[in-house]
């Protein structure tokens, strides 16, 4: 699958926050701000420098680690669903 | 000044010179399980320019990772820990009152604290307790974590040095004596790195790397994690039986096997002994027959 990765963050990064900060729960807790999405791309973008590659984990655990603590259960679902979106997007384009 | 006291001076001042730490003290630490990804996560934030928050409960090694991060980077290490009583001036520095009278507000009389030195000399500066800090110490925090630049009065305005690196270090909300961290500041702590107590198999490494005379046999370091586990369980502990606790144990029972003295009911006293601060009970004798009668159990456990 040919996907350009600093596209793909910056978008999993956008979508996760966007969906995250619909949640009534979330908004009530610890709302994500634009710092959040920021972090998001700036954690992965490191570590595909490091490791040369980007698994569906890594997303997921970096919109995990950048989420309050009391919210983590919450983004880890979100994470998973946006994850899945953009790869059925890429598939098909 | 007497002879003796001049004496005494003289000595401490030469022993003082001896124990100054020029240099830092490896970092022994086991990175292993969620030790080893705390770390690479640390390093990660790091590397992305993004201010980590290490959280977990007293003793499971929060300030140890910060630690060896600085140790490993070569970074100097500052660290403060937070109370109700600390105010910006101890992370910013304050100007000495007497040199002030002499000589005014100058760069001579300013004696700058660990988040300033820190910041210009590039090192790793460690919030701990963070969220024991009152609004006004956090909100100190909010100028160098987002511009990486901090105000000094009367002197001026310094950017941070490329290496500077901010780690905060808090215990989980619900710990007591912990304080909401504002949003503000919250907004600002990019990675959450969370520890919790570690696996058995981590925590046995962990207390046989912290005993280094270690004479205890598996069997026996199994017991000491029995007690630990079992007492981490059961209610009536308040949430401290820490990594700490298990390292006690071991390095006492250590010296008693040393002696050939160690036997299931020396190993009782001694666990005793050293998980009676944990205990939230404040009555004696159910102290002596429940806490006793709980690490007996433990030593029977597989």
């Amino acid at each position: 699958m040919q996907v350009d990765t600093h596209a793909l963050i910056g978008q999993f990064a956008a979508d996760f926050v966007a969906s995250f900060r619909e949640l009534e729960k979330v908004k009530e807790i610890a709302a994500p701000s634009t710092r959040q999405s920021i972090a998001i791309a700036r954690l992965l973008s490191a570590k595909y420098i490091k490791n040369r590659e980007l698994l569906e984990a890594d997303f997921v655990d970096a919109a995990v680690v950048t989420s309050y603590p009391r919210v983590q259960k919450i983004a880890e679902e979100i994470a998973k669903d946006t994850i899945r979106k953009l790869a059925k997007q890429n598939t098909s384009n | 000044m007497t002879e003796n006291q001049c004496d005494s001076t003289r000595e401490f001042k030469e022993q003082f010179a001896r124990q100054i730490a020029s240099r830092p003290s490896e970092v022994k630490i086991v990175l292993d399980g969620q030790y080893k990804k705390a770390y690479e996560l640390l390093d990660d934030a790091v590397s992305a320019r993004l201010t980590p928050i290490i959280v977990g409960p007293p003793g499971v090694g929060k300030s140890l990772l910060a630690r060896k991060f600085a140790y490993d980077t070569q970074r100097p290490f500052y660290e403060l820990f937070f109370d109700e009583l600390m105010s910006p001036s101890h992370l910013i520095g304050t100007f000495n009152p007497a040199v002030l009278v002499s000589k005014g507000y100058c760069m001579e009389a300013f004696e700058p604290g660990p988040l300033l030195l820190a910041m210009v000399g590039g090192g790793v500066f460690v919030a701990q307790e963070l969220n024991r800090a009152s609004e006004f110490c956090q909100n100190s925090f909010l100028e160098p974590l987002e511009e990486k630049t901090l105000y000094i009065p009367r002197l001026g305005k310094i950017r941070a040095n490329d290496n500077f690196v901010f780690i905060a270090v808090a215990n989980p909300y619900e710990f007591s004596g912990a304080h909401r961290i504002s949003e503000a500041l919250r907004d600002r702590l990019h990675v959450w790195i969370s520890l919790s107590y570690p696996t058995k198999e981590t925590e046995l490494k962990i207390i046989a790397a912290n005993t280094p005379e270690n004479k205890l046999d598996p069997e026996t370091m199994q017991k000491i994690y029995n007690i630990i586990d079992q007492s981490r369980q059961s209610e009536e502990f308040s949430k401290l039986v820490s990594v700490r606790t298990g390292i006690s144990i071991a390095r006492i029972a250590s010296r008693y096997a040393e002696m050939d003295l160690l036997t299931d009911s020396v190993l009782v006293d001694i666990a005793y002994q050293s998980l009676l601060g944990s205990v939230t009970e404040r009555n004696a004798r159910w102290k002596e027959n429940k806490l006793k009668g709980l690490i007996r159990k433990s030593l029977t456990c597989k």
